[in-house]
């Protein structure tokens, strides 16, 4: 009598996406498709410079362009207490710079016009006198004694050091050392990057001086956080501030922060009383929004002859650019930094980060990852596959030997985090027999003999997705948990929304499943709803893969309240007491006489026409969700290479992802999710950096120097699965969305390092340019530091 | 492209795919293969598939992933792209065939 879940779309369907419907017919709505009626256009000027005192600014000739309706400079939003902004880290940033630039492309003024074009032309007839200032572009050379200040706007800054951060047991982690048989040392960079959705950031803000209400359409993977942080800088009371994200030409964590145009935007509306409209361009995009990496590793693990790792120590220096700006949990300086190892059943870790100001755009989003732990899982891959080769040790059998086992959980790691399930050496085995690993290790031999360079690098990691819990996870003191809304109609459809935001993780159709399989309401029958600060319930947003751990679980948890009203309702229509009523997909039935039941449906129409004495009408609810852990997922990622020892070109050979993400909604999706994270994964591995030279200008401003790969370029992928439920998670799942991103770059580069190896080569850092693969071949040393400026020089 | 170059040629955008009742099989294929996942480059691979398959109908994978490379996606990793035109192709081939 039960319902075919995969028929009504429930968990486990490869339901095909309902979003696409529009997406495929052109009717995407991103919000440089709204227009508004009297709607004006923006325009940002940006420094050419990275490091200058501002003399001043002449504004006169934009003025005098007509149709230019307002020019807005710093020192017009200091009058109105407007020229700094707080950050989501704690500290403050230049809306629009006053005393002097900090970083290239910084925004200096602004101009709203009649359309864009007079607004571009009004910027550039703003002239602007400036005194260069010394620049500082790496955290070498922030740390240096007589560095530029940069933060001269703080009091208390004396220097330019961000924070100073330590995690672990130092003295256990010394005792480790002091028993080691050999000490295996790495020295790492994890290259700048720019998440780079092909859609920028804008908005459009309309201030309505009638109703005294705010509402802004804008590129925001986190509304509710946008419509608090506006009420706190604009002053504006909550209630009279919507936000509305509409579709979203991808994120990948680029648009979790607030930017200087969105409260310039909102400020001309104000003033103006008009909608205005900031759309940004793509060099805008790259050189000024939220970049991602841009860490130095010394890392340091001590090991005993027969493979067993004693401890592992790690120092980092990161560099946040001009302002501190990392989207991340208040408590922690160097976001889940410490969440490397947590695979690995290690004694004792201790972790130092030091964060420096530089004079480079904001840094520390959490592109396409939780929190720095991207870098993480790079590095602790890294540094695995140089100890095992320091130990003289398969790179496989020496994980394996590591790996904290499937009885062994819950675990509690050397950094503190409580990891609770997973079958990691059933994925290694998974991957290896996939790839065929035996054999191909002797075809590496065979092909050595002939000068032929192969290689195989392995990556296996678990990493903490889905922040929070309320204990330890909180932006800006707002406790990272998150909601969901359901209402069933009379009909038994429904709608559901939820504080996340989908970006194209395809929300719509995978909450309705969640519903479908909880209910037994066919997913087709469900709306699903985000975006919209004034119909969403408050929710932290989408990004560190949090949306299925935390907003997915508040869907399973409001659709059990419904089902709890709907067995109440069930009871009254079937005439008997609630405790005999059972529950099957879709349908409430006497346990004595199976036969007789009613459909949820029944119960939807039964809640508006037909409710028991005593009972709510109504069939509706709203479900707040705090997770009680991070989730858990593991992946294991190989992939072989041939490196070809003339050119220095290495060509991806083939590559395997098994991945266990817990329960799979839409297995569709998920494999979706992993294929295109492998590929920003090789992407990071490859081509894909943006440098800056030694004054501080951004190389990689557009897509002509910022290498970005195509169809052609990326390798196809084979996927895999192991599925290990979530122990906590109301349906099992776990995070997915960022894993291949997180693991993946170390699979690629472990391979081209074991093509080299007995070179003499130890590491090159990304990206694995051909030119640097061929320097490190023919002169048999170590590439170290960012192309083209190298850090040690 | 500049707008000048299109001077005196049709110009076909995503909105030209579909009929009132029905959607192109390089549409569908994309649907079914999940070919897209934030949709904003969607239009433009679709448009690019469209002009492959008029110049060759029966593509190889190769072929395709050379066609799509003037176009980004930073969601999908391609795969899927290569293989909603590839659908596509078969639907188209065999309506023709039939």
């Amino acid at each position: 009598m039960s319902l075919d879940e995969i028929k009504i779309g429930g968990m486990g369907a490869s339901r095909r996406r309902v979003e696409d419907n529009r997406f495929i017919r052109g009717k995407g709505n991103y919000v440089d498709d709204i227009v508004l009626p009297g709607m004006l256009h923006m325009e940002i000027l940006r420094s050419p410079l990275a490091h200058a005192r501002i003399k001043s600014i002449d504004t006169s000739k934009a003025w005098a362009i007509p149709g230019v309706r307002l020019v807005m400079t710093g020192e017009m939003m200091a009058s109105r207490n407007l020229a700094w902004m707080p950050t989501l880290s704690y500290d403050t940033q230049a809306v629009l710079a006053t005393d002097k630039v900090r970083f290239q492309g910084q925004e200096v003024a602004c101009v709203i016009a009649d359309d864009p074009y007079i607004a571009k032309d009004a910027c550039e007839a703003i002239v602007v006198d400036y005194e260069p200032l010394p620049v500082v572009v790496n955290p070498i050379q922030a740390m240096a004694p007589g560095a530029p200040l940069i933060r001269d706007d703080k009091e208390n800054q004396h220097d330019n050091v961000v924070f100073d951060w330590e995690v672990g047991d130092k003295d256990g982690t010394e005792k480790a050392f002091a028993q080691a048989d050999v000490v295996s040392k790495l020295e790492l960079h994890y290259p700048r990057s720019h998440p780079s959705p092909l859609e920028t950031c804008g908005s459009i803000a309309d201030f309505d001086r009638a109703t005294s209400k705010l509402t802004v359409y804008m590129t925001t993977q986190a509304p509710h956080i946008i419509r608090a942080a506006v009420a706190m800088v604009a002053e504006l009371p909550e209630h009279m501030i919507r936000i509305v994200s509409p579709d979203l030409g991808g994120g990948f964590g680029n648009k979790v922060p607030v930017y200087p145009g969105y409260v310039a935007s909102i400020l001309a509306s104000i003033l103006l009383e008009r909608p205005v409209k900031w759309i940004e361009d793509k060099t805008g995009n790259l050189i000024s929004t939220g970049f991602g990496r841009d860490v130095y590793l010394r890392g340091e693990m001590a090991l005993r002859k027969d493979g067993k790792i004693l401890g592992v120590r790690m120092h980092t220096d990161s560099d946040h650019g001009a302002f501190f700006s990392d989207a991340q949990p208040s408590k922690f300086k160097i976001g889940l930094m410490h969440s490397a190892f947590a695979c690995y059943d290690i004694p004792a870790a201790h972790l130092t980060a030091r964060g420096m100001y530089t004079n480079k755009a904001p840094g520390g989003v959490a592109y396409r990852c939780s929190f720095r732990v991207t870098e993480a899982m790079f590095f602790q891959e890294r540094m695995v596959q140089a100890a095992a080769d320091d130990l003289g040790m398969d790179q496989a059998e020496f994980r394996r030997l590591n790996f904290v086992r499937d009885e062994d959980f819950p675990h509690r790691t050397a950094f503190g985090f409580l990891t609770d399930s997973g079958q990691y050496a059933k994925c290694l085995d998974v991957g290896l027999e996939a790839i065929g690993y035996k054999d191909f290790l002797k075809q590496k031999e065979e092909a050595k003999k002939r000068g032929r360079l192969l290689g195989i690098g392995i990556s296996t990691m678990t990493e903490p997705l889905g922040a929070g819990n309320s204990r330890e996870y909180d932006i800006l003191g707002i406790k990272m948990f998150d909601s969901a809304e359901l209402r069933v109609h009379m009909s038994g459809k429904a709608i559901l929304r939820t504080g996340a935001k989908s970006q194209g993780q395809g929300h719509e159709t995978t909450w309705a499943q969640i519903v479908a399989h909880e209910l037994g309401i066919p997913a087709d029958d469900i709306t699903v709803e985000e975006g919209d600060t004034d119909t969403a319930p408050f929710g932290m947003g989408t990004y560190a893969s949090r949306s299925t751990p935390v907003a997915g679980a508040a869907v399973a948890m409001v659709s059990r309240k419904i089902r709890a009203k709907a067995r109440k309702l069930a009871a009254h229509l079937l005439e008997v007491s609630e405790e005999d009523v059972e529950w099957e997909l879709g349908r409430f039935y006497v346990r004595s006489s199976p036969d007789r039941g009613v459909t949820i449906q029944d119960c939807a129409n039964a809640a508006y026409s037909n409710m028991p004495d005593g009972l709510e009408p109504g069939l509706e609810n709203t479900a707040y969700y705090d997770p009680p852990n991070l989730t858990w997922p593991f992946a294991c990622y190989i992939a072989t290479v041939e490196v070809d020892p003339e050119t220095g070109v290495w060509d991806v050979l083939n590559v395997v992802a098994v991945d266990d993400c817990g329960v799979r909604i839409n297995p569709m999706i998920v494999e979706g999710q992993i294929m295109g994270g492998l590929t920003e994964a090789y992407a990071m591995a490859s081509m894909q950096f943006i440098t800056f030279d030694a004054e501080g200008n951004c190389v990689g401003s557009n897509y002509m120097d910022y290498l970005l790969p195509t169809a052609w370029e990326t390798p196809g992928f084979e996927l895999h699965e192991v599925v290990t439920p979530c122990p906590h998670h109301p349906i099992g799942a776990k995070g997915i969305g960022e894993c291949a991103t997180v693991g993946g770059p170390a699979a690629f580069v472990n391979a081209v390092m074991d093509a080299l190896k007995g070179t003499g080569v130890r590491n090159i850092d990304m990206p694995l340019l051909p030119d640097r693969v061929y320097e490190a071949f023919t002169t048999r040393r170590d590439i170290s530091g960012m192309p083209p400026v190298k850090t040690e020089d | 492209m500049l707008a000048v170059q299109a001077d005196g040629h049709d110009v076909m955008t995503v909105e030209g795919l579909a009929t009132a009742s029905e959607l192109h099989p390089i549409q569908e294929g994309f649907k079914d293969e999940h070919g897209l996942q934030c949709g904003f480059c969607t239009p433009g691979m679709m448009i690019t598939a469209k002009a492959l398959l008029d110049e060759n109908p029966d593509p190889t994978e190769d072929e395709i992933r050379w066609a799509l490379s003037g176009n980004l996606c930073r969601c999908t990793g391609y795969q899927n792209i290569v293989k909603s035109v590839m659908w596509a192709a078969r639907k188209i081939n065999n309506q023709a065939a039939n």
